[in-house]
């Protein structure tokens, strides 16, 4: 199979299809025609059910509190040396490095080349040493050359401009591949400037293993089961073009005006796989937005204690996220919804009462059409940090709007009295459990769909 | 970037009316196009990339620039 769009097209066949298998190419065919080594891994992630497995997490339905929980309370890493760490069996220093080695794919038909997407960035503050870890997308340039992008407003960034600031490379090692408690791990949000080590280690339950990195030594550390390293140097005030590129919007992102990366080491196991993303597709959202489930739950619950759950859903990209709330008083929903507004990812946030099944988008429009008057319910504010690559974003502007929306039931006002609203109307569970007997087995072949 | 090679959208936008925000590069030597944000054609001294033929070019090389 081609590494030219054919893997992502297949992801892309299987997302309509609404099937999320873990896919494994072995032999992938470079755009020359060479057949590379390395076995290709995608769709790790692409399965609510598999990732939150993958913790430990039997309900995919709880992940938020419990990530929000496992990050709260960190483990710190330990060091290992080169003898004891797989992902430096084999180190291929200088002119023996080369990019061009690694199966990259080239997923959409408007990028402009290969592009790493599952490439962790691991950077470091230089006035604390404080390492921060982030996925960037890295086009793959020249044998020892690749662009990548950290958002302005990243922390791989604010660390980059520091250096930069001084006249100073920025020293950069980017990790490819590991358990997906370490994936997800890597994504926490946090404070600047803060390790992502210890969190991974939270979710791991004990410690993670880290091994210095060749070119840069102690000063950043890499994960030493991970599959591959590439470390390098990113030169001062050096700029290239880098994208269009298709992002987690479902649209390409612009070509903007990125640092570089100065290859010097490469890194790997003996028998490496190589993890790609499929950038836009459930793959990349369905990790990114279970940890961003964890981070709202994590600034809603000490608010409002009402807080069940939360779903960030593929539908909305990043976009959008649904909170569910069980009986909570007058003001906590909106008192919640102030603040995760305040998340920069965000921009529109439905609040619903727990009968509503926050993993149905037509249950949400349900919630909706019913309990909702808009000026009432709507929350806006303008101004706000969010996505530049929102296409909806109006000319110019460098803020966006945010809309928290209270799609939940009036509380009730007499103790043991019910909610003064209307009840749903349903049948009884008997009857719809008799309904549910009858229909099963029948051949329903032919039957009209709504 | 020379100005005779560059179109600006108006920015003023009447309220409720929608107004696109991406700006486009015309390349000079096939032809199409492709969006760049602001800032990398702004610059002026960073080659674009043409990502239909992968020419590379300055802003002030390009056919037509539509800054939005």
């Amino acid at each position: 199979m081609s590494l030219v769009q054919e893997i992502t097209a297949l992801q892309q066949a299987l997302d309509a299809r609404q099937q999320f298998p873990v896919i494994e190419i072995a032999q992938p065919q470079a755009a020359d025609g060479a057949i590379n080594p390395i076995s290709v891994v995608c769709n790790l992630t692409a399965s609510r059910e598999l990732t939150a497995r993958a913790l430990g997490i039997q309900d995919h339905r709880d992940f938020a509190a419990t990530y929000a929980q496992r990050t709260a309370n960190p483990i710190a890493p330990i060091s290992v040396t080169r003898d004891d760490a797989p992902v430096q069996q084999i180190v291929l220093q200088g002119d023996e490095s080369s990019l061009l080695d690694l199966p990259v794919l080239t997923q959409h038909a408007l990028d402009p080349g290969p592009y790493l997407t599952a490439a962790h960035a691991t950077t470091y503050d230089p006035d604390t040493g404080v390492d921060n870890t982030a996925i960037q997308r890295c086009w793959v340039k020249a044998p020892r050359r690749m662009s990548y992008y950290p958002y302005p407003a990243s922390h791989n960034t604010r660390n980059l401009r520091k250096f930069w600031g001084k006249g100073e490379a920025c020293p950069v090692a980017f990790w490819i591949g590991h358990h997906p408690k370490v994936l997800l791990g890597t994504q926490a949000k946090l404070a600047y400037p803060e390790s992502h080590w210890s969190a991974c280690g939270g979710l791991l339950g004990e410690p993670l293993r880290l091994v210095p990195s060749i070119t840069h030594g102690d000063k950043i550390m890499v994960p030493a089961d991970a599959e591959i390293v590439i470390e390098g140097w990113a030169p001062a005030d050096i700029w290239e073009a880098d994208g269009p590129f298709g992002e987690y919007t479902g649209y390409m992102g612009a070509q903007v005006a990125a640092p570089v990366c100065e290859v010097t080491c490469i890194t790997r196991r003996e028998k490496a796989i190589y993890h790609d993303y499929g950038s836009g597709h459930a793959d990349m959202l369905v990790p990114d937005n279970m940890v961003m489930e964890g981070k709202i739950y994590g600034m809603m619950k000490p608010i409002a204690p009402s807080v069940r759950r939360v779903h960030v859903p593929v539908s909305g990209r990043r976009f959008h996220a649904y909170v569910s709330f069980e009986n909570p008083g007058i003001g906590e929903v909106r008192d919640a919804l102030m603040a995760a507004l305040a998340y920069r990812r965000t921009k529109a946030i439905i609040a619903v009462d727990d009968d509503i099944d926050l993993f149905s988008d037509s249950d949400i429009m349900f919630a909706l059409a019913t309990r909702v008057q808009w000026e009432r319910d709507v929350i806006t504010a303008s101004g706000l940090q969010g996505s530049l690559m929102d296409p909806s974003l109006a000319r110019g502007a460098k803020t966006v709007q945010k809309a928290g929306i209270d799609a939940t039931l009036a509380p009730s006002e007499v103790p043991g009295a019910p909610r003064p609203v209307a009840p749903r109307n349903s049948v009884g569970e008997a009857a719809l459990d008799a309904a549910i007997a009858r229909l099963t087995g029948l051949d329903t072949t032919g039957w009209p769909e709504l | 970037m020379s100005s005779d090679n560059t179109i600006r959208l108006r920015t003023h936008s009447p309220a409720g009316e929608k107004r696109g925000n991406t700006s486009w590069v015309q390349c000079a030597a096939c032809e199409g196009w492709f969006h760049a944000t602001e800032d990398i054609i702004n610059r002026a001294v960073v080659t674009l990339h043409c990502n239909h033929c992968h020419t590379e070019f300055l802003p002030a090389d390009a056919k037509k620039i539509v800054l939005a």
